[in-house]
């Protein structure tokens, strides 16, 4: 199971809303909310995208918890 | 609905019709064919031709009905394109099973003889059914995937 932090690291910065991390990634809100959510786990290149715009490493955003 | 996104509302939509349609046009035939008194395939044909065009048409005035009511064009991304696939190959397993059956009757038939005839209006019944059931899952499939995850 893949968690992540998201939703801390958008509060974080700024209070970015899912809006705005969507559109910065390119994605719909609906795929931010169902990241944050850990209903969908993103690809390599929306996670890589997302760590990016925290500027951090992708590890500090995701998380493996074998099942 | 909560979060529900326009392409969500259109499968939701696409569903309903699918429904609606299929349920009208089953109780149809299958009623007939309960009552001892199947279609015959002329009927057939013309009834399976208007639910076609009736889905179509319903089809084009959903989506012009959505891209007025939304204005501006919701995007597609990853997460949309996955739930697609995953409905489509959903869809294609319940198809395949039920033109396997249909073909392992028919076999069946040729090994084996009386008792297990199927007359061509009935298969075509059987076609459609498995059609109309393979779509309701391609809809209800990307549901799924979309309020509980993919």
């Amino acid at each position: 199971m893949i968690h992540n932090n998201v939703k801390a690291l958008r509060f974080a910065a700024n209070q970015m809303t899912q809006q705005a991390l969507a559109d910065r990634i390119g994605v719909t809100r609906q795929t931010v909310i169902a990241i944050e959510g850990d209903k969908y786990s993103p690809s390599l290149e929306v996670a890589f995208r997302i760590a990016e715009v925290f500027g951090v490493p992708l590890e500090q955003v995701f998380t493996h918890a074998p099942n | 609905m909560r979060n529900l996104s326009n392409h969500e509302s259109g499968i939701w939509s696409s569903l309903f019709i699918i429904v609606l349609t299929s349920v009208y046009f089953f109780s149809k035939v299958l009623g007939a064919m309960a009552a001892g008194t199947p279609l015959p395939v002329d009927e057939l044909y013309r009834l399976g031709l208007a639910l076609v065009f009736i889905i179509v048409a319903a089809e084009i005035a959903l989506q012009v009905t959505l891209a007025i009511a939304c204005r501006k064009k919701e995007r597609t991304d990853e997460r949309d394109a996955l739930i697609a696939a995953k409905g489509a190959r959903n869809a294609y397993y319940v198809l395949v099973t039920g033109l396997a059956l249909l073909g392992g009757h028919a076999a069946l038939n040729r090994i084996f003889g009386r008792g297990l005839e199927i007359d061509l209006s009935t298969a075509i019944v059987f076609v459609l059914l498995a059609l109309v059931i393979a779509e309701i899952f391609h809809f209800a499939s990307q549901l799924y995937y979309y309020r509980r995850g993919v």
